[in-house]
């Protein structure tokens, strides 16, 4: 903590956190929301990285996703539409040792928080950011998202959605500054939970698109992928995810990709018919806002207060004489 | 066999000469034939001067050199401009060379200011080249970067590098540790303050005023504020005994003095003796011990991690036995600067018992006399203490180990930042050119030639690197590592006028002969004496199993007309030599470069290679590249083990469960969640056949196998089975 490592041998107890530790509340996502899924592995990543959940905190926007924090026994903070990666990097600005966590979905993220989320990337501060996208707005109902695919119906598309979707992936990867970007499906537990570990251990901002089904409003969008492996394209590299003989049983589409190479991932993630689950790509070198921006200066209380009254005493504000303003009126 | 008949051999033999001969080295100037083309080092461009840059952030040690390249590589383009500015630059790089040769304590910005002043001064330059050269000055000035002082390759060369580097580590190492310290006071402070406000006190109207400021004081009335505000519960009050253990820890992270915010503490950690060090270290320990003991309880307190069973014990019974090597590395280190010429048998001992220590210990024993005064047929010292040092330093196993000299300090620079930033002790044994006997060459080239020559190589030792002994060497800053002795060429024009090239090995011998010192081992001999029992030194030291009977060594040297001289070597000298030969093999054994084990190993792994490929084609390489075939059949086993289950048997793929809640919801007794959150069949007879149909059914991604039913008196059994079929 005082930045000494493990200057202290003696750990007040022994205790080890289970995934009970950090359950909180019964979720209120329709039964088959692929949100479960989302929640169990965030739930196995701290327990199985102990982290304490007085130094955790997981924040959201506006969604059926972002009811997230609600179910995590950590710090929370469920916050504005669009608004949860400028949170988020308040937070780990202020706090960097805390592990910051953030929950976003489709049109959280791509909509209303496009600038936010663009502009995260270039920051590249370390945290782990999950997009539910589950292609459509469910809290309010089967409205149309940026993630919705062409010709979709939906309450305010009811002739089918105009405009191709937004590619996240390809987005976050046109960014400056970019340093990890994953696909995961809810649908394959297994990846996702070693994607989320990998994403947890990138010192910067990983990104995660999770596609995730929505029983209620598209019970069927994502069926022709989980009942056609072939269209499930797994990535697999020494740098990044490792072979799972146990996933190619179902899933024989396989190939090596090299994380680091940024115009393959470019590629791999244009590709609209196969979807590509694992690393795409990975960045160490990018440097962190938080790093960038540290200062050694130590901001107590007074010295901000004194900086504070330093700039007030720029100006200088003349108080209006009670009679003087009666003579004006 | 007579003196007068063979008087190379007799005084190879013997080390006497014939009455009255001067065929000495020193007497005749001569020099060592490989050394001859760098003894005007004005012509020269190498790493002197080094800048001690004082920037932080920058690099500690530069080279003027790399500087003017860097400049260069930014302001001379391609072409007939990019020439003259690089020809104007270099001239101003030069002139700095003149400068620092004269005068210390030279900044480099003020250097280059004097050097392009006489630069432009020169009488020889007309208006316009002046003009130029000015413009060219003026855009390399900008892009000098980081200042800082100038230092010639003198006696105190890598004295000051290693002062420099350690004041620049500690600097920041003690301005980190009070910023860290003064972090913890700051959230401490933090602490008692949130319990004061919940005092009585802290609730009163005193506190309230001036909590309000004096903006809205008249609008309030704060003693009637105090009373409203309910009272405090005892139990969110700071428990006594916590309190005053915080308190406590504040008074002695307050107190401190080791470190302070522009990096200098109240100590001194600078010292020219091992044992005094030792003595101030022990002196120190009890304050570093109150120190140590409250950054615990500190970092406890503010994880709220404090266990007062567990944690009181610990702390009262906390002494110096229980500060262990994070602590080291905490506390600032101390530099011990021993003079190497000087050392007596006191300082010998507490040198090896601080090394031994685990403590901070920079330890810089710097000699200017690689090899002593010649005790040949004395004791055989031949400066044994000096040339072994940092081998044995390295035996210790724990202490980080730099030997160079100062030709090499340089390359060795990141090696010494390694050594005082790692936790624990570290020697840095270095060696300057400064011996009486090399008066007539400058330093940089002696010690150029004692690393050249292996009497002073050059190595790392790193106690952390790795698991293998090999990886803990680096012998790379040395010329040609993996052979005994580096090789040149030593072009010359022979009697017939034509040019011919040789290689020659550099010996720890050649480098003898240019110390005056030694000249009395030396006799050049007349071309018209040389015949066929002469071989050159390093193939009369390489043959160990040969006879070497009636056979003269010699060397080749340099006169002050440019005439190559044989040198015959005394055999006395030999025995210097064969240590250092001996010396380097080991080291190179050391570190993996060359050895007879590695050989044989290579040699093995490649027989045992090459009967591989013989018998089995072709080898994929690392077996890395899984063919097509192989996933498949993976696939394919997988797929059995998958098959292996019963059908009748109902089951979960649990794996790859994805939490979704669908069975849990259902009947949260027959389905449960394990300790990863996913669903497995808990207990059958919680629930009935038709609840795991329906699961069934419901699992988006068919996990859920119902098999057959287990109770048959469950109605409409032959309905389920059949909606059952699909998923069994």
């Amino acid at each position: 903590m005082l930045g000494f490592p493990n200057q202290c041998s003696l750990v007040a107890n022994g205790e080890r956190y289970a995934v009970a530790d950090y359950e909180s509340g019964v979720p209120r996502w329709c039964s088959g929301c692929g949100d479960h899924g989302i929640l169990g592995a965030f739930q196995r990543l701290c327990r199985d990285e102990q982290l304490p959940p007085e130094k955790t905190v997981f924040v959201s926007g506006i969604g059926c996703s972002s009811r997230f924090p609600h179910y995590m026994r950590t710090y929370g903070f469920h916050g504005l539409h669009g608004r949860a990666l400028p949170v988020a990097e308040g937070i780990k600005l202020r706090r960097p040792d805390l592990h910051v966590f953030v929950n976003t979905g489709d049109g959280d993220c791509c909509s209303i928080g496009t600038a936010h989320w663009i502009h995260a990337i270039r920051y590249n501060m370390d945290m782990t950011v999950v997009m539910h996208d589950n292609q459509i707005y469910g809290l309010t109902k089967m409205q149309m998202s940026p993630t919705t695919p062409k010709g979709l119906k939906s309450n305010t598309s009811p002739r089918g959605a105009y405009l191709d979707a937004l590619n996240p992936l390809t987005t976050t990867l046109g960014v400056s500054n970019v340093s990890f970007v994953a696909q995961a499906v809810d649908w394959i537990p297994s990846l996702f939970q070693e994607i989320l570990s990998q994403a947890f251990h990138h010192k910067g901002f990983s990104f995660i698109r999770v596609l995730q089904r929505c029983p209620n409003y598209l019970p069927t969008l994502f069926d022709s992928m989980m009942h056609e492996p072939s269209r499930t394209l797994i990535l697999w590299h020494e740098q990044g995810l490792a072979r799972d003989p146990e996933l190619a049983r179902v899933y024989d589409r396989q190939i090596e990709h090299d994380p680091s190479d940024i115009a393959r991932a470019r590629e791999l993630a244009s590709d609209l018919e196969v979807a590509p689950v694992g690393i795409l790509y990975r960045n160490e070198q990018v440097p962190c806002y938080e790093d960038v921006r540290r200062s050694d200066q130590l901001q107590t209380p007074e010295m901000i207060e004194a900086a504070l009254n330093e700039e007030f005493d720029n100006f200088t504000v003349e108080p209006v004489r009670q009679a003087e303003t009666a003579e004006g009126e | 066999m007579t003196a007068e008949a063979h008087p190379a051999l007799a005084f190879h033999l013997t080390g006497t000469r014939p009455d009255g001969d001067a065929s000495d080295p020193a007497s005749l100037a001569l020099c060592p034939a490989l050394l001859r083309n760098f003894l005007d080092l004005r012509e020269l461009r190498y790493d002197y001067p080094l800048v001690l840059v004082d920037t932080e952030g920058e690099a500690a040690i530069d080279s003027l050199c790399e500087i003017v390249n860097r400049v260069l590589r930014s302001i001379a383009p391609r072409g007939l401009d990019g020439e003259r500015v690089r020809r104007n630059v270099l001239a101003v790089e030069s002139a700095i060379r003149d400068l620092v040769s004269t005068r210390q304590d030279l900044l480099l910005s003020a250097a280059f200011d004097e050097a392009a002043d006489r630069q432009l001064a020169r009488p020889d330059r007309s208006a316009e080249d002046r003009e130029l050269l000015l413009k060219d000055i003026v855009r390399a000035r900008r892009e000098l970067g980081a200042d800082g002082r100038l230092v010639g390759c003198g006696a105190e060369a890598t004295r000051a590098v290693v002062e420099h580097i350690f004041r620049r580590v500690e600097r920041q190492r003690s301005r980190a540790a009070f910023l860290q310290i003064e972090r913890a006071i700051h959230r401490l402070r933090g602490l008692l303050r949130c319990d004061d406000l919940r005092s009585r006190d802290g609730r009163g109207p005193t506190a309230l005023r001036n909590a309000v400021g004096t903006s809205f004081e008249s609008e309030l009335d704060f003693d009637k504020l105090a009373e409203y505000l309910p009272s405090t519960k005892a139990e969110s009050r700071l428990p006594r005994e916590r309190r005053r253990r915080i308190e406590s820890a504040l008074a002695v992270l307050e107190g401190q003095r080791f470190f302070s915010p522009d990096g200098e503490g109240a100590y001194d950690f600078e010292c020219t003796s091992c044992r005094e060090a030792l003595d101030r270290h022990d002196q120190r320990l009890p304050a570093m011990v109150d120190l140590a003991r409250a950054i615990r309880v500190a970092e406890l307190e503010l994880d709220n991690a404090y266990c007062a069973e567990i944690h009181d014990p610990y702390l009262a019974s906390f002494d110096r036995s229980s500060l262990n090597s994070q602590d080291a590395s905490l506390f600032p280190a101390y530099l011990v600067d021993v003079d190497g010429d000087g050392i007596g048998p006191e300082e010998k001992a507490a040198l090896i018992g601080a090394l031994s220590s685990n403590l901070p210990f920079k330890i810089l024993v710097h000699t200017n006399d690689v090899f002593r005064e010649p005790r040949i047929g004395d004791d055989g010292d031949f400066g044994a203490w000096n040339l072994g040092l940092a081998r044995m330093a390295s035996g210790l196993g724990s202490a980080f180990v730099v030997q160079t000299t100062s030709s090499h300090v340089y390359a060795v620079r990141d090696g010494i930042a390694e050594g005082m930033t790692r936790r624990g002790p570290a020697l840095f044994r270095t060696a300057a050119g400064a011996a009486p006997g090399h008066s007539s060459i400058s330093p940089y080239l002696v010690s150029a030639s004692a690393t050249e020559s292996r009497a002073f190589p050059t190595f790392i030792y790193d106690p952390a690197a790795g698991e293998e002994l090999s990886g803990h060497f680096e012998l790379d800053a040395n010329p040609q590592p993996e052979r005994v002795w580096p090789v040149s060429e030593l072009s010359y024009e022979d009697c017939d006028r034509q040019r011919v090239v040789d290689d020659l090995e550099f010996t720890v011998v050649d480098y003898l002969a240019a110390d005056s010192r030694y000249a009395r081992h030396f006799m050049a001999l007349p071309a018209g004496d040389w015949d066929a029992s002469m071989v050159p030194l390093a193939e009369y030291l390489g043959g160990e199993d040969a006879d070497t009977t009636g056979r003269v060594p010699y060397i080749w040297m340099v006169d002050r007309n440019e005439v190559l001289q044989r040198v015959v070597v005394a055999r006395g000298l030999l025995e210097a030599a064969k240590r250092c030969e001996r010396d380097w093999r080991s080291l190179q054994e050391l570190a993996g470069v060359r050895t007879d084990r590695v050989r044989r190993l290579i040699e093995e792994a490649q027989r045992e290679w090459e009967k591989q490929s013989m018998g089995q084609g072709e080898i994929a390489p690392n077996g890395a590249d899984e063919s097509p075939t192989s996933l498949d059949s993976a696939a394919v086993a997988a797929k059995a083990a998958g098959n292996d289950r019963s059908p009748d048997e109902p089951f979960i793929e649990t794996v790859r469960c994805s939490t979704c809640d669908e069975c849990v919801n259902r009947n949260n007794k027959m389905f449960r969640y394990n300790q990863n959150k996913q669903a497995y069949i808990e207990d059958l007879n919680a629930g009935t056949y038709r609840q795991m149909v329906e699961a069934a059914e419901a699992c988006k991604l068919a996990l859920i196998h119902p098999g057959k039913p287990w109770n048959p008196d469950e109605p409409d059994l032959d309905e389920l089975m059949r909606r059952a079929a699909p998923f069994i």
